[in-house]
């Protein structure tokens, strides 16, 4: 073991808008950081070596796998977690989509998708196509629902986002 | 809070010869290192909670004590500040091994001077199971038509997304024990606790919070729990293990794996008449908490949902080098349904007829039931009316016009269809018990109006996703007519649940748990009904009971609501009728008579590209029975996940290990999960037959999506390749085995090299 694994260092990052300044050792995962040191335990670890998607957050807007990265790698960064989706206590669209279609059963890869599927949201042009969401999704993996209600759920959310502001449309 | 790691066997086989962990408890931050050696020597082994008649005994233990057998196996547990710590220590945890051969698969273990993995065992058979009913050899000799098949049923696992955690706290001076475990069973744990660590079980006490998916793997007691807890009385501190993923393969029962040798009789005219099966269950190194039951359903379930006269079956339980096999969605059904269903295949295509057909030709017919099979009575069923509705759902006639055309344009083009039965609502106890299992059948429910007419249902059964709190609280708001929104459900904490029989698994808990809490519900609903008649001044058969208010039939002015009988029962005694008790909670247990066995049928078209040997889905079918439905949205979503499960144990999922019983996985790369592409989206629709024997009418679901799937995926792979002529026996099929049986990849050397007709 060389001795700068373990010498700390001095990270300052945004979570959901919010400050944090906290002295960490070089090789904490962001994952474990988030979760253990800013108690923020909405995003999940299911593999640890980057395929389940389960600990997906938004690294300066762009999914990213929080397994994957140190938490000293994202000094200065913008990062979105699960739990800045719901603002006052309100779920959002998305959120809400995959509560009414049963998108969820144990509910432990659902952060990863909320965030994968957010960013999918934020980006598309219109509504998304099923083969288009599924693409999309494929990144994430989840062990209860065989997919098809997650899917409606995004596709759902979509529609209403979209009719919401229809400037989105098209 | 102390965090725990595991080190675990790198050998498949070999005799731990020495343990030096001073190097390890030198790091800062090391609290403890604890080995096989530190458990006494009358420590006990990890118990079972099934004993089938005549299985031998496989004692392994919380740590390994001298001799480990599969790679994987814990041997030690390093506790420190931080798991971060504790995986550096674990490094310097200097273990001598002297290595041992390995046995890689269960023929490989009944080989002539094969190593045994128990030296005082003849052989590496730790049980063997034999049934039969009929004149078996009669009807083979009387037979027109006999087809026989060798079976091949990779190694898989539940793999639930999130893997185990394991929190103890014990205090020694209390003498409590606290621990919080991701586990379907958590009564059976905390007995069996007590019974390897000596606490008596009030002393213990488990809770379950939710659960990330357990699919059955979390139906078993592990030695990681017991370990951990002996790490927080030797720390004197609170200790968490969180398996990780690269562990859970290894760590974490894996399910499934068979070779089946099985013959099956016909008349000409597509009458079925025998079926034998050999089974060789490959256990891995020991018979863990559910012993060999898994490998015992595949054999009982051999005659599937046919009228089969005769029958013959054996099943061997084997010992390996490998991880202990347990449980997975389904059991052994999965596998059991596989070999029939491909045999029922065979038949149609040697005699020419259509494969739904030649089912339709001997299912159960409707008033034969109860019907006693090969071994369990089933208790309803519209098999025909099933059938009939899938194929209509699916348009199969529609799909093989379409497959004529599409192979003239030289598309691989293939429909395969399934029939399976679920075994559910498991008990009944006496069964249970006849057959073995150290557990009731039983489940308790336990539900209690509170002041302000809410309702709190208790169940020692665990949510892990499947939805059935949801359920139960439907089950108790229709009986006590308030709404669902005031039902809350409190599960799987020994210290404040009631005991379930069995646990969470065997896709009971909307049956025999539902029955149990709507008993409850029940018996709370008519003490309501009498305090508010009091209260009413009425008859309790004059009165009615509706959105939480209970009126004079006929004078709706005329009303108390549940809050007032609530407050009435706790707060307010002396408005209650003269001599009953204060109180508003019943806990009542149902032990259902006999199991429940829904139905379905899978129909699955599929397109197979020639070139890379991909199987993809043109359509899904998928008709089903489980009785009385209790949320569609729900039973949907069981099927929905079963039935993805199914397709990756048909086309993607492997545990594979080489001669050597050294695992050749361990990460996502190589043990494939389907994902958002692969599964096809079935075109689900149901028919409703009551159980006769469950208050309410419920069967079960949770495994059903997961039975039937891969042999209706097999069946549709093995009419596109048609073509070429093969049997498809083996699963996973893989694109190497798809190409292998076109033959552009090493021909099969069973395969007929004759092309066959096209249509």
């Amino acid at each position: 073991m060389s001795r700068a694994l373990h010498d700390a260092l001095r990270v300052r990052l945004r979570v959901n808008g919010e400050a944090f300044e906290r002295v960490v050792e070089p090789r904490r995962l962001l994952a474990d950081f988030l979760r253990e040191d800013l108690e923020l335990r909405g995003t999940h670890l299911g593999c640890e070596h980057g395929v389940c998607g389960a600990c997906t957050i938004l690294l300066d807007g762009e999914p990213a796998r929080s397994c994957l990265l140190f938490a000293v790698q994202c000094d200065g960064a913008e990062i979105q977690t699960v739990e800045g989706l719901a603002r006052n206590g309100e779920l959002s669209v998305l959120q809400e989509a995959f509560r009414e279609h049963h998108g969820l059963q144990c509910g432990f890869c659902t952060p990863g998708f909320l965030m994968t599927a957010s960013y999918v949201l934020e980006h598309a042009r219109g509504v998304p196509g099923e083969h288009e969401i599924r693409e999309a999704l494929a990144g994430n993996l989840c062990r209860c629902t065989g997919y098809h209600n997650i899917v409606d759920a995004v596709r759902d959310a979509a529609r209403r986002l979209a009719s919401a502001s229809p400037d989105k449309e098209g | 809070m102390l965090h725990a790691v595991f080190l675990r066997s790198p050998y498949p086989h070999a005799r731990i010869v020495g343990i030096d962990a001073s190097a390890a408890l030198e790091i800062p931050g090391v609290h403890a290192v604890l080995t096989g050696a530190d458990l006494p020597p009358e420590f006990p082994p990890q118990p079972l909670n099934h004993a089938f008649h005549g299985q031998r005994e496989t004692p392994y233990y919380a740590l390994a004590r001298d001799r480990v057998r599969y790679v994987g196996e814990p041997v030690a547990v390093i506790v420190a500040d931080s798991p971060y710590v504790a995986e550096d220590a674990r490094e310097l945890v200097a273990v001598e091994w002297e290595p041992l051969p390995a046995v890689a698969s269960a023929e490989a273990a009944l080989a002539d001077g094969a190593p045994l993995l128990y030296e005082d065992w003849p052989d590496n058979v730790a049980a063997t199971f034999e049934t039969e009913m009929g004149d078996v050899d009669a009807a083979l000799r009387d037979a027109d038509l006999v087809v026989s098949e060798r079976f091949d049923l990779a190694r898989l696992f539940a793999c639930p997304l999130e893997g185990r955690g394991v929190l103890a706290e014990w205090d020694v001076y209390r003498d409590e024990l606290t621990v919080w475990t991701s586990s379907q069973i958590p009564h059976i744990a905390r007995d069996f606790l007590s019974w390897v660590l000596g606490l008596p079980e009030p002393r213990i006490r488990v809770i379950v919070p939710r659960v990330g998916g357990g699919f059955g793997a979390k139906f078993h007691f592990y030695p990681e729990e017991v370990a951990v807890a002996l790490a927080s009385r030797a720390t004197g501190r609170p200790v968490r293990w969180v398996e990780d993923r690269a562990e859970s393969f290894l760590a974490t029962v894996h399910a499934r794996e068979q070779v089946v040798e099985a013959t099956m009789a016909a008349r000409s005219d597509g009458v079925i008449t025998a079926v034998t099966a050999d089974i060789l269950g490959d256990m891995g190194a020991a018979l863990h908490t559910v012993s060999y039951g898994p490998v015992w359903l595949t054999a009982v379930m051999m005659t599937n949902v046919y009228v089969i006269p005769n029958a013959r079956v054996r099943a061997r339980a084997i010992v390996t080098n490998k991880t202990p096999l347990g449980s997975y969605r389904g059991w052994g059904q999965p596998q059991a349904n596989f070999v029939v269903e491909r045999l029922v295949d065979q038949v149609a295509r040697r005699l020419d007829l259509d494969p739904a057909e030649l089912r339709r030709r001997n299912l159960i017919p409707p008033d034969r039931f109860p019907y006693k099979g090969l071994h369990h009575v089933f208790d309803s069923g519209r098999y025909e009316d099933c059938l009939d509705k899938a194929l209509e759902v699916a348009g199969y006639g529609g799909w093989r016009e379409r497959q004529r055309q599409l192979r003239e344009e030289g598309r691989l083009v293939g429909i395969g269809l399934s029939f399976y039965v679920e075994n559910t609502a498991l008990g009944p106890s006496r069964i249970l018990n006849a057959g073995g299992v150290v557990a009731g059948g039983y489940d308790i429910g336990h539900v209690r109006l509170e002041t302000n007419g809410e309702a709190t249902v208790f169940t020692g059964l665990c949510e892990m996703g499947q939805g059935f709190t949801n359920g139960l609280a439907q089950l108790c708001a229709d009986e006590l007519g308030i709404d669902l929104d005031q039902v809350t459900v409190v599960t799987g904490d020994t210290q404040v649940c009631p005991v379930t029989g069995y646990g969470t698994g065997a896709s009971r808990s909307a049956s025999v748990g539902g029955a149990a809490v709507g008993k409850a519900a029940r018996t709370v609903r008519r003490k309501v009904l009498e305090i508010a008649a009091h209260m009413l001044e009425a008859s309790v058969d004059d009165l009615e009971l509706e959105a939480g208010q209970i009126s004079v039939r006929g004078s709706r002015e005329r009303f108390v609501t549940m809050a007032d009988v609530g407050r009435a029962a706790y707060l307010r005694p002396a408005e209650l009728p003269e001599g009953m008790d204060p109180g508003l909670e019943a806990i009542e247990v149902f032990d259902p008579p006999q199991m429940a066995w829904p139905y379905g049928v899978n129909v699955a078209v599929v397109e197979v590209d020639r070139e890379t040997g991909l199987v993809s889905f043109l359509d899904y079918a998928y008709v089903h029975d489980t009785g009385t439905i209790l949320n569609p949205l729900i039973v949907e979503g069981q099927i929905h996940g079963g039935m993805a499960q199914g397709v990756g144990m048909a086309l993607y999922e492997q545990l594979a290990y080489d001669e050597e019983a050294q695992p050749l996985f361990g990460t996502f790369m190589d043990y494939l999960l389907p994902t958002a592409l692969e599964i096809p989206r079935p075109r689900v629709d149901h028919l409703v037959t009551p159980s006769p024997l469950i208050p309410g009418g419920m069967k079960g679901v949770g495994e059903a999506g997961a039975i039937g799937s891969p042999a209706a995926v097999a069946a549709a792979v093995e009419d596109a390749l048609r073509p070429f002529g093969p049997t498809v026996t083996r699963l996973p099929l893989t694109p190497e085995r798809v190409l292998a049986m076109i033959g552009t990849l090493g021909r099969r050397e069973a395969a007929t090299p004759a092309v066959e007709e096209a249509r």
